[in-house]
């Protein structure tokens, strides 16, 4: 079937993101653990291929590759109940399995001597569906697999797949304190060359903003990754429903992508969603009543946003996409933009129309959930250059000092010099401000 | 005493009995006038003689006064009897008024005939076959009341002859009931005849001109008689006698007409040989035609209700009669057969109370009716029929997945076969339609439909749906369609002449553009100013669109007029401009799926697939915008004007965007789960039809298809959009020769041709920007227009189109000077 989406998880975080992932999508559908069509999952209007497809004996196998330069996580998934939902095939662990050690360079160093056998498992994959339509990688950008790896795979992708759209869902570290990784401004830096390069649309989801949203939000005191990870897979699952509930419009990524991405370098998402229920979180507060202005309106405030970023007066929306599920009704869409733009909740770019697209989509006949209506929102947002700025800052923190430099030089890219580092920042700094520009009305004219 | 009494006994009962033939007294001054010769002379009393006048056939009789009051009685009885039967006595004779038209004394002389001749006339002539079978029951009836009125006659005659102390007294008396029946009689078949005669010369009723028994007025024919005499019945009400007299000639003569009743509601059939009965069936209209004929009207012109037949008391539940007919009809062609003993009996009761209320004026007349049933028996046979059609249409041919399935498929909200189908054909579409080949995008679209891992695998009717060319653009069908109907609009025709719809805009230079701009803005400014004028001409304008949107003529112009014409755009028609999807219906749905209906379907689904269309362009475009090398590492020289490409696809992406989101989830869904709730509730079939087209209409309104000027400003818009991605296209591709070259070349030289191009291709952005803007506030301001006069739905659209004001905010300074 057509339109077929790749997901490449890597390292720790991705792969744990991952697996939250494949479990909400299974539930969704109506798919056990071992990926056989549950007995009751007998309602159609759902389109499973684009995220499976089943092997000869009605499996359904997840077009995922998971990839890890150490065993722990991917041992945890193959002991889990889903272990016989994962192609084998597909799992590729480092033969050392010593693991990147945080360290962008070694990622991306090995990435490039397992490049062989990572992208033959790309290319069967990507064989074996009709008409691909792109790949999805879910990793964080602080550690050294999944931002060093990949950031290799996005470089490689590009020049395989050119045609071929590239969405990744980026955990952002939190950068409001000092983590234990010293190194995470490096790592961030240099991903994110390569997300602003190489990659097409890139969801920014960012650690301190989810610990955020689970404690004030869901109440847990010291939310561990297992539950922030929930709130991401939630996200990810919402976002992709206009994919897998075929409903009027969206059905193909392009389409969501190309609306929420007018100029393609401002390609940085931030994402909303209300309201939040999970089985591991039972702390939530009383159901609440949702209703279409409600959710809409709940999606634009900051602190239900992912992303940790702070506005500045001129900050204003690209584009905003809203996910509608459940049984909304179509009429009270217009009352709530007309409701939104009275109230001025949103500002938008003064440069071009731009305007809340909202798609009503399905709800899982299987999932219960005690909200009537819930909503994603997809947004392009120009607040995320100071999440950028941020990075730089921290960046040039430690650059000045030549701090940790060490361990990079390691890496091929770094043999010859630390340029990269620069080059990297550059690119950064371009991009914020690109971003800035777009604030601007005479945007269209930037880089003349 | 005696005598005189006897005399004016006499004359009531002849005025009473014969009505015409009247017991005249001897008058001397106008004696020549007298016309009965029966010298029973009243007025003479104190000579107590009554003159007897010898007429020349009874010379030898007695006189009369000569006689002694016995005998005198005894042979007025005896004449009064044989006048009753009709004969004439020897002292009481009959004269034909015909004989003295010039008679002043008419007070006496009202009929033609004596009551029982002119009834035996009027049964005589009204037996005939071509009388119809009313008219046959009718007569019966008044023949066993003549019967009866003989028989008395019988008896008073024996009683006479054999009881000696009969007298002209009790003959009265006996007579005084029978008479008043015959004379209320007479009273009803004089105003039978009456109606027919009325209507004789003028007689325009064509069906009746040709049917072959022309002779027998419509109005003394079937239910016009029954409606006489219920008339008649409801007339006399004050008189208890007559009533009863009238409700039971009205029960025996509607019994035929009862029987046919009967057999319609309860069968569906008419057995009508002489054309009386309410209801007429048109046979060469047939349901064969309704799948491929626009105007097929089989629902509303296989059976018609024959208003003049319909008798009065029957007029409030004359739909519900033809309705039941009509419902088992459509059941019967469908092959199911109608069991007479599988009818619910308790339905009789369903409605009884409810409507009895409406009839108590008419209860008398009803009741005279198959005792009093008729109305809860039509009732009933009504809420059987149409629950079985409904039951047939709605649960076994399954009206409702129908028509998810058409709007899965000509609604696109499941859309993702059609990606899929666009993503297969594209090749095939990208052809001039004359040169796709149907079949392999029939097999297509059978590929994509029964991908087992699409959602419409599912689809029962998946079989029904057929790829087809129109050979028209959407705009240029709908264009005339609008144009049939709404000549009205003058301007608009104007502006169609001017600039038709598939001809390029060329937007040479500013000044061209300006001066549009200037024409545009007083010409907005006339539509805003809602002078008297252009409101009035809207309105009616707006009329005539409410009925070419459903009207049948139009659609007939329509194909006609392409039939005839070739269309402008024909040449150049891409397959995707012409693709289209058909549907087969099947017989009872396509009462309700006509063609019409489908051709409104298809309308709209070919506005969709304009948007989508639109959209993956405009998608392909960003696609290539974003990963090529060419764009993404732009030179100098195109970084200077990416951006404005850039915004410009995205103002364009936005449009068609917000455009589909409005069609979709504003018009299309809201409608369609209107229309599912309110297909839950319904209750009777045409109720189904009206629901159905007026969802069709609807969403056509509120998608602007029905307007040709926003028509014209969308098309235009549309059409920009698709150009610009070509041309983007094309540039893109220049540009990767470019670099290929310059890296070749070392960059040696800047040749100046390249210089050139690009300055022409900026010149080209330019025109693509201002047109572009310039048509979208054209359509804001048309759409903010328009919403008052058409749907307020527009409002909605605006708001989408430019939510944050990007437009409205522009209409002083544009603010994309080119770079010069």
């Amino acid at each position: 079937m057509p339109r077929e989406i790749i997901t490449i998880q890597a390292g720790q975080c991705g792969n744990q993101i991952g697996q939250e992932f494949w479990a909400q999508l299974c539930a969704e559908h109506g798919i056990s653990k071992d990926g056989i069509l549950e007995d009751f999952a007998t309602e159609t209007g759902d389109r499973k291929d684009v995220f499976f497809y089943q092997a000869d004996d009605d499996h359904y196998i997840p077009r995922a590759i998971l990839l890890d330069l150490e065993p722990r996580v991917i041992n945890t998934i193959t002991a889990s109940a889903y272990a016989n939902l994962y192609n084998p095939e597909n799992i590729f662990l480092s033969k050392d399995g010593g693991g990147a050690g945080n360290n962008w360079s070694l990622g991306y160093g090995s990435g490039e001597r397992e490049a062989e056998e990572i992208l033959e498992k790309l290319d069967r994959e990507a064989d074996g569906s009709d008409s691909l339509e792109g790949f999805m990688l879910l990793h964080s950008i602080a550690g050294g697999t999944g931002s060093g790896l990949g950031s290799f795979l996005l470089e490689r992708l590009n020049d395989r797949y050119p045609k071929k759209l590239i969405q990744t869902y980026s955990v952002f570290p939190n950068n409001e304190e000092m983590s234990d990784v010293v190194v995470q401004p490096y790592n961030s830096m240099l991903s994110l060359k390569r997300l602003t390069q190489n990659a097409d649309c890139v969801v920014v989801l960012d650690n301190a903003a989810l610990t955020r949203i689970a404690c004030d939000r869901l109440h847990i005191p010291n939310p561990t990754f297992a539950q922030t990870n929930q709130l991401v897979s939630t996200v990810m699952s919402a976002s992709t429903t206009t994919l897998r509930y075929p409903g009027y419009m969206n059905n193909d990524l392009v389409g969501m992508i190309a609306s929420l991405i007018p100029t393609p370098k401002c390609h940085f998402l931030q994402t909303s969603y209300t309201p939040f229920t999970s089985d591991g979180v039972d702390h939530t507060k009383s159901v609440r009543k949702t209703t279409v202005l409600d959710v809409m309106r709940r999606l634009l405030q900051p602190k239900n946003r992912m992303v940790s970023t702070t506005p500045s007066k001129k900050s204003c929306y690209v584009s905003i996409l809203n996910i509608i599920q459940g049984e909304a009704d179509p009429t009270d869409v217009h009352k709530s933009l007309l409701r939104i733009r009275e109230r001025r909740l949103a500002s938008f770019i003064p440069w071009g129309p731009a305007s809340i697209q909202v798609a009503l989509t399905k709800k899982s006949p299987y999932v219960q959930t005690p909200h009537r209506v819930s909503g994603l929102m997809l947004a392009n947002h120009t607040s995320i250059a100071s999440l950028f700025k941020r990075t730089c800052d921290q960046f040039d923190k430690l650059r000045k000092r030549n701090a940790f430099l060490e361990p990079y030089r390691q890496g091929s890219l770094f043999q010859d010099g630390l340029e990269e580092f620069d080059e990297s920042r550059e690119v950064v700094q371009d991009l914020i401000n690109e971003y800035e520009a777009c604030e601007n009305p005479d945007y269209v004219n930037y880089g003349q | 005493m005696s005598g005189l009494f006897a005399e004016d006994l006499l004359k009531k009962i002849s005025s009473k009995i014969n009505g015409d033939s009247t017991v005249r007294r001897h008058d001397t001054s106008n004696d020549e006038n007298s016309h009965l010769r029966a010298p029973l002379n009243s007025r003479i009393a104190s000579k107590q003689h009554m003159d007897i006048e010898t007429s020349p056939r009874h010379g030898e009789l007695q006189n009369v006064g000569s006689m002694s009051f016995n005998m005198q009685e005894n042979a007025i009885i005896e004449d009064v009897l044989f006048i009753m039967m009709g004969i004439e006595g020897k002292y009481i004779r009959i004269v034909h008024p015909a004989t003295n038209a010039q008679n002043q004394d008419v007070e006496y002389v009202h009929k033609e005939f004596r009551t029982d001749d002119s009834l035996d006339a009027f049964v005589e002539l009204h037996s005939r076959f071509e009388y119809g079978f009313v008219s046959h029951a009718l007569c019966a009836a008044i023949r066993s009341l003549l019967k009866e009125y003989l028989i008395l006659i019988a008896q008073l005659e024996n009683q006479f002859r054999t009881s000696p102390d009969f007298t002209l007294q009790k003959l009265w008396y006996y007579i005084q009931p029978t008479m008043q029946t015959l004379s209320s009689l007479d009273v009803l078949v004089g105003v039978i005849r009456e109606a027919g005669k009325r209507e004789e010369p003028d007689d325009d009723d064509i069906e009746a001109l040709l049917s072959p028994k022309e002779g027998i007025p419509q109005e003394c024919k079937g239910g016009s008689i029954l409606a006489i005499i219920a008339a008649g019945m409801f007339n006399m009400s004050g008189d208890p006698v007559t009533k009863k007299l009238y409700g039971f000639i009205l029960s025996k003569a509607s019994v035929p007409y009862i029987t046919m009743l009967e057999s319609w509601i309860h069968k569906g059939e008419i057995h009508d040989p002489y054309e009386e009965f309410m209801i007429v069936e048109s046979r060469k209209v047939s349901k064969e035609n309704i799948k491929e004929d626009f105007n097929d009207a089989y629902w509303e012109q296989r059976y018609t209700i024959r208003e003049k037949y319909v008798p009065s008391f029957l007029v409030p539940l004359k739909t519900k009669i033809l309705l039941a007919g009509k419902y088992l009809n459509v059941i019967r062609e469908c092959g199911i057969h109608l069991s007479t003993s599988g009818r619910d009996p308790s339905s009789s009761s369903i409605e009884h109370s409810t409507n009895s209320s409406n009839y108590t004026e008419r209860n008398d007349v009803l009741a005279a009716l198959s005792g009093g049933t008729l109305v809860d028996t039509i009732e009933a046979a009504y809420q059987y029929a149409n629950r079985k059609l409904l039951d047939l249409l709605l649960k076994d041919k399954e009206l409702l997945g129908r028509l998810r399935s058409m709007k899965r498929y000509f609604f696109l909200d499941q859309s993702d076969y059609f990606t899929h189908f666009l993503d297969l054909a594209s090749v095939e579409l990208k052809r001039p339609s004359k040169e796709v080949s149907l079949t392999k995008l029939q097999s297509l679209m059978d590929l994509v439909l029964r991908n087992p891992s699409s959602v419409t695998v599912n689809d029962a009717f998946k079989e029904d749906l057929k790829v087809d060319m129109s050979h028209l653009s959407l705009v240029d069908q709908l264009l005339r369609i609008i144009n049939v109907g709404g000549l009205v609009q003058g301007q608009g025709q104007g502006q169609a002449k001017g600039k038709g719809p598939g001809m390029p805009e060329r937007m040479d230079s500013r000044y061209s553009t300006l001066s549009k701009d200037s024409r545009a803005r007083t010409h907005s400014r006339a539509n805003s100013g809602g002078t008297q004028y252009q409101q009035g001409s809207n309105d009616s304008w707006q009329e005539e669109l409410a009925s070419v949107m459903g009207s049948v003529s139009a659609m007939e112009g329509v194909m006609a007029a392409s039939q005839e014409l070739p269309a402008p755009s024909k040449g150049n028609l891409s397959g995707i401009d012409a693709l289209t999807l058909d549907y087969s219906v099947k017989f009872p749905l396509s009462l309700v799926i006509s063609r019409k209906a489908l051709t409104k379907y298809q309308l709209l689904f070919r506005h969709l697939l304009y948007l989508k269309h639109g959209e993956q362009v405009l998608c392909n475009t960003w696609t290539e915008h974003a990963k090529l090398p060419v764009w993404k590492n732009a030179s100098p020289e195109l970084k200077q004007w990416r951006g404005r490409v850039f915004g410009l696809r995205a103002r364009m992406l936005t449009f068609v965007q917000q455009f589909a989101y409005y069609v979709c989830s504003e018009v299309l869904e809201p409608n369609w789960s209107d229309l599912v709730s309110k297909l839950a509730k319904v209750s009777t079939v045409d109720q189904v039809l009206q629901i159905h087209s007026d969802f069709l209409d609807t969403c056509l309104n509120e998608c602007m298809l029905t307007n040709s000027k926003l028509l014209r400003i969308y098309s235009k818009l549309m059409s920009t959009c698709i150009k610009f991605t070509n041309y983007t296209d094309r540039f893109t591709r220049a540009l990767s020769a470019m670099e290929t070259q310059l890296d070749e070349e070392e960059a040696a030289m800047a040749p100046a041709n390249q210089i050139q191009q690009i300055e022409q291709a900026m010149r080209r952005l330019n025109e693509f920007e201002d047109g572009f803007i310039y048509h979208l506030k054209l359509l804001i301001d048309a759409l903010n227009f328009y919403s008052a006069t058409e749907t307020v739905q527009f409002l909605c659209l605006v708001v989408r189109l430019d939510y944050n004001q990007f437009y409205a905010n522009q209409t002083s300074d544009p603010l994309h000077q080119p770079a010069q």
